[in-house]
């Protein structure tokens, strides 16, 4: 016999989407077998009760108090959901609290608590970033800007100040780097190292260093840029820099340059630097051809190959050809949601290269833009500004994947679902299980689920518990983002 | 559009800035907490009436980015310019987070704007009054701005809400109760708009449009943003005397069908506006202006869980019966010609 808890919180106004996500995760605690988090009108009283949610502790509310409704298997594990749910809903009020006590909450203050920081980090609306950003630099720190919407203006006003004082800004709009073993913002847990990666991109950054620490090997520092430090506009101000400090650190024997493909005049720039270092190089510049390299550095086509080119392990090229299931019937495209701009370019890339055509609403040299095709492979990056703006980055919440993987599910044209799963600090806390739920009882039926785990078994979500998920939940796991794009071709020419 | 105003806070109650915050310390607030100033760029019509006739509030609700503030003359939302402007929303350059602020805080309204506990002092005098932007639209651009917009919401509108009863999904997909409980009712909606359209003549929508109000999750029930949506069209297609049959029939079930929070934005559209983003989308549709029609549907995307969804669903109903009875009419013609 189910057991149901109502509990009526008077007044409580929360936005929607913490509503819902409460819901999701108290729906899915152990015994649960239904939750609402609803305003306590009449007609959402109505909805309660026909979903056998309603006790009359929730006929009490009003339309302005929120009913917290929740049906288990039994007493217990209502009351460890209704326990949960209550956290979850005080959480950001106790947590905003304790925080408060103890953080600065100003640049000067921070520095008078602790006047040996060299860095500080800028998480602000990108209206407010630049002139935070100088005073950092003004006060001597680098600096790594998280926020986006900074203009171009103020990122190179910003970015020449920083080299006049022979100091370092990271982005705007970077969410990745590792200095000295410390990993900030979305990274992941890698051993310390000998090889230097700089990356105008956060997931590639990741994807690289985690097959590097997978390979045994490990990373001195992984400094972001920031998408548009190699523009024409932007000169690879802070590029420059942080080969020139990598250049000095002694501690880095190898350095891996990750971005989109720079315009010519920047990748002359480069090289240039290049051919004076005494370090060797990987240069992965996603989707570039034909790069006029130095000897001392070698050019890869994708994070695999840069990974594989600066640890030394051996890739496997085979997409896992004898595993392949043929797809059935009509069932001939392949749909790919990526979390990682960097993954949905490195998945084009390994497409072309096999002179398939993809499209995608972020596509790289060679691919369509999705508004020029109506049918076809498609490669979707969800982490781009069209699908975030206002919203949680789907490495955040996952759930931004819901309704197209859904619907991917249900199309039978489709033969092939490609997923990125990122984990590491900052990620969801277990974005495997996430997509498990979505795929429910989808097993081994067509379209054929493919995906890989971006991370390390050091990370919060651990790497080995994210793959296990994915493997009961009927998820083809390959061991890279190249390797899964890899299988959903052969799972086409198979 | 109306041209910028300068909005003052009138009444021989109000004190001025200065003499506030000594008021404010005089009574035992720290000097040392800096009180933090923000000056609205601007102001809604539902705004103004509850500020205006008010000299005391407090905050309602806490979010991130914004703030409802309930005044003795109504309610109305502080919120971030990145959110928008609409009739309820005061917009201010927000450099920081609202949730700075404490539930129940208390609300001060003086000379030139208001002071929020001892921590925001809001400054309205420049802020430019928002109005809802009006478009030129003819029969040929609604027809064309619908038959662009439904591809793009047929692939991205969400399960959740009421948006899939304007465009469905498989039918093997399950429905949710409230998608349940407001099929008939948008049915008999539509059915009703048809009628009233095609004859000219008003009449009280169905008793069963109650059903909706505060029906289904968030906030904002996707029910009442399902009305919203419907009243503005109604609105912008000149059909006061429709909206307030809505009025009419809706009214009574307000106080006790929902909460205040969207009782406000409820109010609003019954006045003939609502969000910003809302009118920018229903005006490109008017308009048949599809190239920014995807860009303006991430926007209402981004508005809630599926609030935004659902206020554009409520819209688009009204928009099909309005391109449709304008088509039916002009074969009728083409008959008797």
């Amino acid at each position: 016999m189910s057991f149901r808890v109502n509990q009526v919180r008077h007044g409580l106004f929360l936005d929607s989407v913490v509503l819902m996500q409460v819901s999701r995760t108290v729906a899915a605690l152990p015994g649960v077998e239904d939750a609402a988090l609803m305003m306590g009108t009449p007609a959402n009283q109505e909805i309660l009760e026909n979903s056998d949610l309603l006790v009359p502790d929730g006929e009490s509310a009003g339309g302005g108090d929120l009913i917290v409704a929740i049906r288990a298997k039994d007493e217990t594990a209502a009351t460890a959901a209704m326990d949960q749910a209550v956290l979850l809903l005080d959480q950001p009020v106790a947590v905003r609290a304790a925080s408060a006590a103890v953080q600065p909450r100003t640049l000067r203050s921070a520095l008078r608590v602790d006047p040996n920081a060299n860095l500080a980090l800028i998480s602000v609306p990108g209206d407010f970033a630049a002139a935070e950003a100088r005073k950092a630099l003004r006060a001597g720190l680098h600096v790594m800007i998280f926020s986006d919407n900074v203009s171009l203006d103020d990122e190179i006003a910003l970015k020449r100040e920083a080299r006049q004082r022979e100091l370092l800004v990271m982005g705007p709009d970077c969410g990745t780097a590792i200095l000295g073993g410390t990993p900030l913002a979305f990274a992941n847990h890698v051993p310390v190292g000998d090889i230097g990666i700089i990356g105008a991109s956060g997931t590639g950054i990741q994807e690289v260093s985690c097959l590097i620490a997978q390979a045994g090997a490990g990373i001195s520092h992984a400094i972001g840029v920031g998408g548009r430090d190699l523009s024409d506009e932007v000169g690879g101000i802070s590029t420059l820099t942080a080969l020139e400090w990598l250049e000095s650190d002694p501690k880095t024997r190898h350095i891996v340059l990750l971005s989109k493909p720079p315009s010519a005049a920047v990748v002359e720039r480069i090289s240039a630097e290049l051919d004076h270092s005494r370090k060797s190089f990987t240069v992965c510049f996603l989707g570039a051809q034909n790069l006029p390299l130095p000897a001392n550095a070698v050019a890869a086509r994708t994070l695999r190959a840069a990974a594989a080119s600066a640890s030394g392990f051996q890739e496997d090229t085979s997409g896992g050809t004898g595993l392949a299931r043929p797809l059935a019937g009509d069932r001939k495209w392949v749909r790919g949601f990526f979390s990682g701009g960097s993954l949905a370019a490195e998945a084009q890339v390994i497409f072309l290269d096999q002179g398939i055509r993809v499209a995608s609403n972020a596509p790289i040299q060679g691919a369509y833009a999705l508004s020029e095709v109506t049918a076809g492979h498609t490669l979707l990056d969800l982490g781009d500004d069209q699908y975030t703006r206002g919203r949680p980055h789907p490495m955040i919440d996952p759930a931004v994947r819901d309704d197209p993987l859904r619907q991917a599910l249900h199309d039978p044209t489709v033969g092939a679902v490609l997923l990125d799963i990122v984990i590491g600090y900052g990620a969801s806390e277990d974005p495997a299980a996430h997509v498990a739920r979505i795929l429910g009882h989808h097993g081994n039926r067509d379209p054929v689920v493919i995906a890989s785990v971006t991370g390390t078994e050091e990370d919060p979500q651990v790497l080995s518990r994210q793959v296990s998920i994915l493997d009961s939940a009927g998820v083809w796991v390959r061991p890279s983002n190249a390797a899964a794009a890899e299988a959903a071709l052969a799972c086409i020419a198979a | 559009m109306a041209s910028p105003q300068v909005v003052t806070g009138a009444g021989s109650n109000r004190r001025t800035d200065a003499a506030f915050v000594r008021a404010r310390n005089g009574r035992g607030f720290s000097s040392a907490q800096a009180v933090q100033t923000l000056s609205a760029v601007s102001i809604g019509a539902q705004a103004i009436r509850a500020i205006g006739a008010s000299s005391r509030g407090r905050v309602a609700a806490v979010f991130n980015r914004s703030l409802y503030l309930e005044f003795d003359g109504g309610w109305c939302c502080l919120v971030g310019t990145e959110l928008g402007a609409s009739p309820v929303n005061i917009c201010v350059l927000l450099p920081g987070r609202m949730d700075i602020v404490t539930r129940n805080a208390a609300v001060d309204t003086i000379d030139q704007g208001f002071v929020i506990g001892s921590r925001l002092h809001v400054v309205t005098a420049s802020a430019r009054v928002w109005t809802a932007p009006i478009v030129e639209w003819s029969e040929e651009t609604l027809i064309r701005g619908l038959a662009a917009l439904d591809p793009l919401c047929l692939d991205h509108a969400p399960n959740a809400g009421l948006s899939r009863i304007v465009w469905p999904r498989s039918l093997a997909d399950p429905a949710s109760f409230e998608l349940c409980v407001a099929m008939p009712v948008v049915a008999s909606l539509a059915g009703w708009l048809q009628r009233v359209f095609e004859r000219g003549a008003p009449e009280l929508p169905p008793g069963s449009i109650t059903k909706l109000v505060g029906l289904g999750p968030g906030l904002t029930p996707s029910g009442d943003d399902f009305l919203v949506g419907m009243l503005v069209v109604l609105s912008l297609a000149g059909r006061f005397d429709l909206v307030a049959a809505v009025d009419q029939v809706i009214r009574p079930t307000l106080e006790e069908g929902t909460g205040p929070i969207s009782r406000l934005h409820l109010a609003a559209a019954l006045d003939g506006e609502s969000s910003e983003r809302l009118h920018a989308m229903v005006n490109a549709v008017l308009a048949g202006d599809h190239d920014v029609l995807a860009s303006r549907l991430v926007l209402i995307s981004q508005v809630g869980h599926c609030s935004g969804w659902d206020t554009l669903a409520g819209a688009v109903m009204v928009l099909r019966v309005l391109a449709r009875t304008h088509r039916s009419v002009m074969a009728a013609g083409r008959d008797a010609g």
